[in-house]
């Protein structure tokens, strides 16, 4: 065994992976606020409400784009939830009526 | 849910998800605090600590990462600065290659850790900080020489001699030591 090779064997039998031990939390629990960048939510937000525009604009049967559009706005919450992103509940549901409703006077109209 | 490491990233810096900063600490956490445990020789109370400012450090500076490098390098090299920001901080070194003594006084300071061998801990006393780095770097993190070039800001040369320096002492540790 020359000497690389004894120094790597002894280094990787040496070589141990520290337990996390509340490691994650203790970090997590002393790090400082970071301020929100309200404009990128903003532009989601716009562009959500763009593509719910361009289904409804489709004139398609507006009790499907109805449900698709709750189940699919239902999903994207709970996503947003789940990645700890604050958005407020009563802009969706504002968006999702003014949907609705803009959907079914263009469906009428047309 | 597996994301790479940029998206997550990017989801600190523009939604401020504290869970996606969480996911980047439980995947480097292990690595940046055995690094640290390395370069402090076994101290893992003081390797802990570093390792939290670490995090800390990178989360309030994550606007400088511009994904030129992978993150895990960039987070290295936030490691190798907090290390040696603590050793400045102590005023036990004026240059790092003098360190010696004040390295071991610092180890033996330190309460002796769980879960890493002695005989690793003072083999790597015997080490300059320097060479130290070096060696766990590119010997145990197995990275390449110029990836540690740019943790640490050396040449490549210089790397390569203080591995060269950190090789030969570990040998003649391992020798002396009764390791064939």
């Amino acid at each position: 065994m020359n000497d690389d090779q004894l120094i790597r064997k002894f280094l990787q039998e040496n070589h141990s992976v520290p337990e996390d031990n509340g490691f994650c939390e203790r970090v997590m629990s002393h790090l400082p606020q970071r301020p929100v960048n309200t404009a990128w939510i903003t532009l989601l937000e716009i562009a959500a409400l763009a593509a719910g525009c361009a289904i409804l604009l489709s004139r398609v049967d507006l009790t499907q784009v109805f449900c698709d559009f709750t189940v699919r706005t239902l999903q994207f919450v709970a996503y947003l939830r789940y990645m700890d992103i604050n958005i407020n509940p009563l802009y969706m549901v504002a968006a999702l009526t003014l949907l609705t409703v803009w959907g079914g006077y263009k469906i009428k109209e047309g | 849910m597996f994301l790479p490491d940029i998206a997550l990233v990017s989801q600190v810096l523009l939604f401020g998800n504290r869970r996606a900063f969480d996911s980047l600490v439980r995947k480097y956490q292990g690595a940046v605090r055995r690094i640290l445990l390395n370069l402090t020789a076994g101290d893992a109370a003081l390797s802990d600590d570093l390792a939290q400012e670490t995090f800390i450090k990178a989360y309030t500076s994550l606007e400088s990462f511009k994904n030129r490098a992978n993150f895990g390098t960039w987070l290295y090299r936030i490691a190798y600065n907090v290390f040696y920001d603590y050793i400045r901080s102590r005023k036990e070194t004026c240059s790092m290659d003098d360190a010696d003594g004040d390295m071991e006084a610092l180890c033996q300071t330190g309460p002796s850790d769980n879960y890493i061998a002695t005989d690793i801990n003072e083999a790597m006393k015997l080490l300059k900080p320097n060479e130290r780095t070096c060696v766990t770097l590119h010997l145990m993190e197995d990275l390449p020489i110029d990836k540690v070039s740019e943790i640490t800001g050396m040449p490549e040369g210089t790397v390569k001699s203080h591995l060269a320096r950190g090789k030969e002492k570990l040998i003649t540790y391992l020798k002396r030591n009764g390791y064939e």
